[in-house]
């Protein structure tokens, strides 16, 4: 209820037009008991503070003149000295710079430093083969060809190290089955051969030669052909595998873990060792696997030594692992064949089972 | 990229790879073996890469390339070159001589991104997609970088 202790507050409301007719009948009979109130509720007003109008003249000087983020074991003379060698400083962060800079003489110095820091590379320092890096559009075909050959002579020499391994049926029967994926092949070759002699390759290299050649003379070859041929011209040569078995020696491969291979012979004349054993031992032309690479290459493409000499050899096994395939090929119920093409190039193994 | 293009890129970067690869490796043969690494990374898969993206595509293989040699043998070569020595056309002022052995004295990969941010002007972003490291991590690298080399050049106390 109103009184004369508590009159200002309906003063206020009224004059704010919050009060309700009820309050404002009891404000009125409050009047009508207090007059001497009543000029001081004419001259009542609120007075409304202008908030726009107040307001720290000074704030700029409060606020922070530059905003960047300090690097761990950097001071802000040296953040903003590197924000300006690497051009990724602001007015104000130059301003503060140059503050900063003129604070001492070893700050002049090292903002010199600084700006010493930013290097520039030597245009004589130049690379001098230019031209042995550059390639002729016959070298992919022959790093294609290549790879194709490499990669056959590669597989026919492990498929030739698992013999052993064949004529047991059931590792046998694994192998053949493993139609269409030539990777598990190389995957066994290069482990069988890898684990087995190209690690003690490293640590001896003669003593594995030798067991791989014990190996291959307990086989006996004369039941299994190896063959190639061109898919192209359907030229079909014949590698023996009694001269697979004559000679083993070490050549030298790029790849130190592929430098243990057995040489393989070519035989350029076409016909079977099968039937012209002594003939074909006697007229053979012996070769590397590397040897009969670059033969082959040169023959295909009739390059020379320089443009062979620009390929890799694992390279090219890499990229011809990518499109092999092999088949496995029942000539007769007592013949059998395996064949792996790879690219332009087949191999082949024929075999009479018992 | 057709083969014309492959030796366009010989002539336009096997200049800069030679250069961030004996910057960064101070060894003539390793240098040289870099480049012909990388150009040959770059024609096995010369069939996948762009022009446009071939010069990236570079020096992120030979970046990758040092770093396996410094792991593979933490870089002792009887090639190294000797600055004050070799005549590889330099003419070495004072400043010169220090910055370059201050370079020399980096963390191998705050040498990296401050040779790829100051011979080929490669963003922080750019820097990132070579090396495998984030913008932020580049910009410090950078950053701690060029610290490093300042403090060098007081501590040799050139003459100015």
């Amino acid at each position: 209820m109103i009184n004369r202790q508590n009159y200002e507050a309906w003063f206020l409301d009224y004059s704010e037009g919050t009060l309700n007719p009820d309050e404002t009948g009891h404000l009125m009979d409050f009047l009508e008991l207090n007059p001497d109130l009543k000029h001081e509720l004419d001259e009542f007003k609120p007075i409304y503070l202008n908030a726009e109008s107040i307001g720290y003249q000074k704030k700029e000087s409060l606020k922070k003149l530059v905003d960047y983020e300090i690097i761990e074991g950097l001071d802000e003379f040296e953040m903003l000295s590197i924000k300006k060698v690497e051009n990724d400083i602001t007015d104000a962060e130059l301003s503060v710079l140059e503050h900063l800079t003129a604070l001492s003489a070893d700050r002049k110095k090292e903002a010199v430093l600084f700006e010493k820091t930013k290097l520039s590379p030597d245009l004589n320092m130049q690379f001098d083969n230019k031209n042995d890096l550059k390639q002729k559009n016959t070298l992919r075909l022959i790093f294609y060809y290549t790879s194709s050959v490499a990669a056959a002579v590669l597989l026919i020499f492990f498929s030739y190290q698992n013999i052993k391994k064949d004529l047991n049926p059931q590792v046998n029967n694994e192998l053949l089955s493993s139609n269409n994926n030539i990777k598990n092949l190389n995957d066994q070759a290069l482990n069988a051969s890898f684990s087995d002699t190209a690690e003690s390759n490293m640590q001896s290299d003669a003593k594995s030669v030798k067991r791989i050649k014990n190996n291959s003379d307990k086989i006996k070859e004369q039941e299994v052909q190896y063959s190639y041929s061109e898919v192209n011209n359907h030229q079909r040569e014949d590698i023996s595998p009694e001269l697979l078995n004559t000679d083993v020696k070490e050549i030298n491969f790029e790849n130190k873990n592929l430098n243990l291979v057995p040489e393989i012979h070519y035989i350029s004349s076409g016909n079977s060792p099968l039937t012209q054993q002594n003939n074909t031992i006697n007229n053979s032309i012996a070769l590397t696997p590397k040897e009969f690479m670059i033969k082959k290459v040169k023959e295909k493409l009739d390059i020379d030594d320089k443009d062979y000499s620009r390929i890799n050899t694992m390279d090219m096994v890499n990229v011809a692992l990518d499109k092999t395939k092999m088949g496995k090929v029942n000539l007769s119920s007592q013949s059998k064949e395996i064949a792996v093409n790879i690219g332009p190039i087949s191999f082949s193994r024929k075999w009479n089972s018992e | 990229m057709t083969t014309g293009e492959y030796n366009k890129c010989v002539d336009l970067y096997s200049d800069n790879i030679f250069r961030f690869a004996l910057s960064s490796m101070h060894d003539m043969d390793a240098a040289n073996d870099v480049v012909q690494d990388t150009f040959m990374r770059l024609w096995q898969h010369v069939e996948k890469v762009n022009l446009d993206s071939a010069k990236p595509y570079l020096f992120k293989i030979a970046n990758n390339l040092m770093i396996d040699q410094f792991r593979k043998k933490k870089f002792e070569s009887t090639n190294q070159i000797d600055i004050e020595k070799h005549s590889y056309s330099y003419e070495y002022t004072d400043i010169k001589y220090h910055l370059d052995k201050a370079l020399n004295s980096l963390p191998q990969i705050q040498k990296t991104v401050v040779l790829l941010r100051d011979y080929e002007e490669y963003s922080y972003e750019e820097i990132g997609k070579i090396t495998g490291l984030s913008e932020s991590q580049v910009k410090v690298y950078i950053y701690r970088g060029r610290k490093n080399l300042k403090d060098y050049l007081i501590e040799a106390k050139i003459e100015l």
